[in-house]
């Protein structure tokens, strides 16, 4: 009995000794990663504010009661630069409508840079733009649309043009999952390319091409909120101002407005797409 | 007989019934279906769809946000190319010609001056995340309805991470601003903050996903909760783990840049004093950003390949 459990032992010893040594790895990573800290604490000047603590909770007894005044002038009785629920529709609107744009934008851009669609060799000109839309970030393209119009409009088309390049990205991965079987099978019953179109390709795509509109809706909600701070419109302005300024009041009617707005688009989002995705 | 062949009456057969009353029945098709009729008396009943009030919805909300925001297409043109109908007193100088006025030929002589701001961006970006993913294992862990089975604490830490993730990240940094002073340290929690909602929550989903049987294979051996998860379900995560790490890490550098307008250090207060004072600074500014991203993205794209 002994002899056998010393030679299973045995066994396991010998496996584990096969393992290969990640040590060389670890103790690179580790030093790489702890070299990188010191480096980026050197950017970091550690001097704590001893008001800090008193300010956030400031802040958060103004988050309950943000006061008579805060209320009367910024929702009750605002003019409408200064409204919460006219800023934060504004920031909605600027998502909706540039979410819109970037899938409309979208659809003739992912089928020109699908394979099975252009071929492998083509395609490679479609995804390239679409690599370097992506990169850059929204308020780089909001600081670009500006020239053409300062406030919304900047907002609309930087949340459109930037949404392309995800959007793209899922579109293609849709439509290169065609089924062509389907196709052949119009084929066979005689249908025009309109009506390969009509009943082969669009109810394929539509559920996918929904799902993925909003799901980033809910992402360039939160975009646009940050758009106000380069002058892009929204809700941004006005709470990063009233921030920096130290007026906790109306930092809470705005994020009165905000929280709420987010949480509920994202529950309407997420319940969509679950539906969309377990067919209606 | 031949008065049963005559000419359709225009007003009567063409116009009112072709027409008129044919587009009635066609749009009143798309709102209320009529029922199919296959054969006599056997009748069928089109299923009730939501689809088309939906979608006309969805197209008076699009007609209105593009009312409200001034997003259309003749008027973009118009600002672009100064060809329009608005009467001007004094014509404004369009788009492009503003945009070379003031933001052509590029003033490379910032260059040497974002030197420093964009590796504090860097940092601020890495550290941000580094920190944040650390923080999100334990929270990912508490969150993961397979590891912990206590309602009571699985529902307030899924609650606590989804309130902060509807908070944008520049709301956070001008807060932190407010606490602990302008610099890179607000910045810095922003993203810790930012960092920790999304990877907990990326993180906690794979956890739901994982194949438990080896983590209770070694619980039946007598090892405690944590000695088999580290050894049966960290196996199983941290590649995961990594990658998402490293792909919020993309993203933290690109909102990194943005984190200097509210005074929590970075490239961005630079870029928006540039923006003031002289336009031409701008494109070289963005065009540095941005090489940045690109350099960080095909890194970090590069290991998270590795790691899957």
């Amino acid at each position: 009995m002994t002899k056998v459990n010393k030679e299973v032992s045995n066994d396991v010893q010998v496996t584990l000794d096969k393992e290969p040594s990640h040590l060389l790895t670890r103790v690179i990573t580790i030093s790489f990663l702890g070299l990188m800290t010191i480096w980026g604490l050197s950017a970091i000047d550690m001097k704590f504010n001893a008001g800090g603590f008193q300010t956030a909770l400031n802040m958060s007894r103004y988050l309950f009661d943000p006061g008579e005044y805060a209320i009367t002038t910024y929702i009750t009785h605002a003019i409408p630069a200064q409204s919460v629920p006219l800023l934060m529709l504004e920031t909605l609107m600027i998502a909706f409508i540039g979410t819109v744009l970037g899938a409309v934008l979208s659809i003739p851009i992912s089928f020109l840079s699908s394979k099975n669609i252009v071929g492998e060799g083509k395609s490679i000109y479609g995804t390239t733009v679409i690599t370097m839309i992506r990169t850059f970030p929204v308020f780089i393209w909001a600081l670009i649309f500006i020239v053409i119009e300062g406030g919304a409009l900047a907002g609309v088309l930087a949340i459109g043009v930037s949404s392309i390049g995800m959007i793209s990205k899922l579109f293609i991965e849709a439509i290169e999952d065609i089924d062509k079987g389907i196709l052949e099978a119009l084929d066979s019953t005689g249908a025009t390319a309109l009506q390969k179109i009509r009943f082969g390709i669009i109810p394929q795509l539509t559920v996918n091409f929904l799902s993925v509109t909003i799901y980033r809706f809910e992402i360039n909600v939160k975009n646009a909120t940050l758009l106000g701070v380069v002058g892009a419109g929204g809700i941004g302005f006005l709470l990063t101002d009233a921030t920096l300024n130290f007026n906790f009041d109306v930092v809470a009617v705005c994020l009165w407005g905000l929280i709420p707005t987010v949480i509920i688009i994202d529950a309407i989002s997420t319940y969509i797409r679950n539906k969309l995705a377990t067919g209606e | 007989m031949t008065d049963s062949k005559k000419e359709p009456n225009f007003i009567k057969d063409v116009l009112w019934k072709k027409w008129i009353h044919g587009s009635y029945r066609f749009i009143r098709n798309i709102l209320i279906p009529y029922d199919i009729e296959i054969e006599k008396s056997i009748t069928v009943k089109t299923p009730f769809s939501l689809t088309p009030y939906i979608t006309i919805l969805s197209v008076i909300v699009l007609l209105y946000s593009a009312s409200q925001t001034h997003f259309s297409i003749p008027f973009i043109f118009e600002r672009l190319t100064g060809l329009g109908n608005t009467v001007y007193v004094t014509q404004p100088p369009t788009a492009i010609q503003y945009f070379i006025l003031y933001y052509l030929p590029p003033d490379w002589s910032v260059v040497s001056d974002i030197a420093n701001p964009l590796i504090e961006t860097v940092q601020m970006a890495f550290l941000g995340s580094l920190i944040g993913s650390i923080l999100a294992l334990p929270a990912a862990i508490l969150a993961s309805s397979n590891i912990v089975k206590s309602q009571y604490i699985l529902v307030p830490v899924r609650l606590f991470l989804s309130f902060l993730r509807t908070l944008p990240i520049i709301i956070y940094a001008s807060l932190f601003v407010l606490m602990v002073g302008f610099g890179a340290l607000p910045g810095v929690m922003a993203i810790i903050v930012f960092t920790f909602s999304i990877v907990a929550k990326m993180l906690f989903e794979r956890i739901e996903t994982v194949d438990m049987g080896p983590y209770e294979a070694i619980q039946s051996t007598g090892a405690t909760k944590l000695q088999s998860f580290m050894a049966a379900i960290m196996p199983q995560i941290l590649p995961n783990f990594y990658s998402m790490s490293l792909y919020t890490f993309e993203i933290n550098v690109r909102y990194a840049a943005i984190l200097g307008y509210v005074g929590a250090g970075g490239i961005g207060e630079y870029l928006n004093q540039t923006f003031e004072v002289n336009k031409a600074g701008v494109l070289p500014i963005l065009l540095f950003i941005w090489i940045i991203v690109v350099i960080i993205e095909t890194t970090s794209r590069f290991l998270r390949r590795r790691f899957s």
